[in-house]
């Protein structure tokens, strides 16, 4: 595998939709390849990155609008 | 071999009050709170991101609970219950936006290649020479990730949401919005891209820096 084909599979990888045999094939890339390891870890990254940003809480005030209305809810 | 639902039936049948003691009805609603509490601070989340505004979002997620609650006898125990919610929200959210939007949101918006972000940061010497490129993100606000994301086109927007910050599969997102796999993987490349594009505009006005002759200064 090149750097190439590390890249367009990439996303997938990160995603955890490739099957056991492309992963070990990117696997293997990785321990050769500083750049592309590099790049995995940034990609990696960015993802928590944004996931933690948009991280939210229902705030107190609609969690409690939301009892009142599961406690209203008709069978 | 009947389903769970069946057995759950005849097991009714046999106790009319529960298994725990509830009666039938109250059970069910039990269970039903249970799943929604479990799965709340997701699809609030996922709310706000798609309507872009916290009495929007609060809304949708009522909305999201009604629906849910009416259509729970559909629901089969045992079955993916957060992609099962996830989809009530995105139904919702589609019906809403197509009552309120005027016009169609635009979807020509210039594209970029894979990795943006990543191949921006390659490109700038001083940048890299600056550390980590982890360490760049941690100056592009919370806030500023937030409006890149929401800056997206919905249908690029849902994708990434469902992918991104809720984790489900390809498969899982083609349930949840009713589109093939393969538009799934398209709408969320595309929107990564976006996505990457519009978090470098952010990164460039923190670290002040010029892509002109890459006299990059980075203002650290």
């Amino acid at each position: 595998m090149d750097c190439r084909e590390f890249e367009a599979k990439l996303w997938a990888f990160l995603d955890g939709e490739l099957d056991a045999a492309a992963c070990a094939q990117l696997r293997a890339h990785l321990e050769d390849c500083p750049g592309c390891l590099d790049h995995y870890r940034f990609e990696d990254a960015l993802r928590l990155f944004v996931r933690r940003c948009c991280q939210e809480t229902v705030p107190d005030a609609l969690r409690a609008r939301l009892d009142r209305l599961l406690a209203r809810l008709e069978e | 071999m009947g389903t769970p639902v069946a057995e759950e039936k005849l097991a009714r049948l046999a106790h009319p009050s529960g298994a725990d003691g509830a009666p039938g009805p109250e059970r069910d609603r039990a269970r039903f709170e249970a799943l929604v509490r479990e799965h709340l601070d997701g699809l609030y989340g996922a709310a706000l991101r798609l309507t872009r505004n916290r009495a929007d979002a609060e809304d949708l997620l009522q909305e999201t609970l009604l629906k849910a609650w009416r259509s729970f006898h559909t629901f089969q125990e045992g079955t993916n219950a957060r992609a099962w919610l996830f989809r009530i929200l995105m139904n919702a959210h589609i019906d809403r936006y197509r009552k309120t939007s005027r016009e169609p949101e635009t979807t020509d918006v210039e594209d970029v290649g894979d990795f943006y972000l990543y191949s921006k940061v390659q490109e700038s010497e001083l940048l890299r020479r600056a550390g980590d490129p982890e360490k760049l993100l941690e100056r592009v606000m919370e806030h500023e990730v937030r409006e890149a994301l929401e800056s997206l086109p919905d249908h690029f927007r849902s994708v990434v949401i469902l992918a991104d910050l809720q984790g489900f599969s390809y498969r899982e997102i083609s349930d949840i919005l009713g589109i093939p796999m393969g538009t799934v993987m398209s709408r969320l490349f595309r929107g990564r891209r976006l996505l990457q594009r519009k978090l470098w505009d952010y990164v460039r006005s923190h670290h002040r820096i010029t892509t002109a002759g890459e006299g990059a200064a980075v203002g650290l």
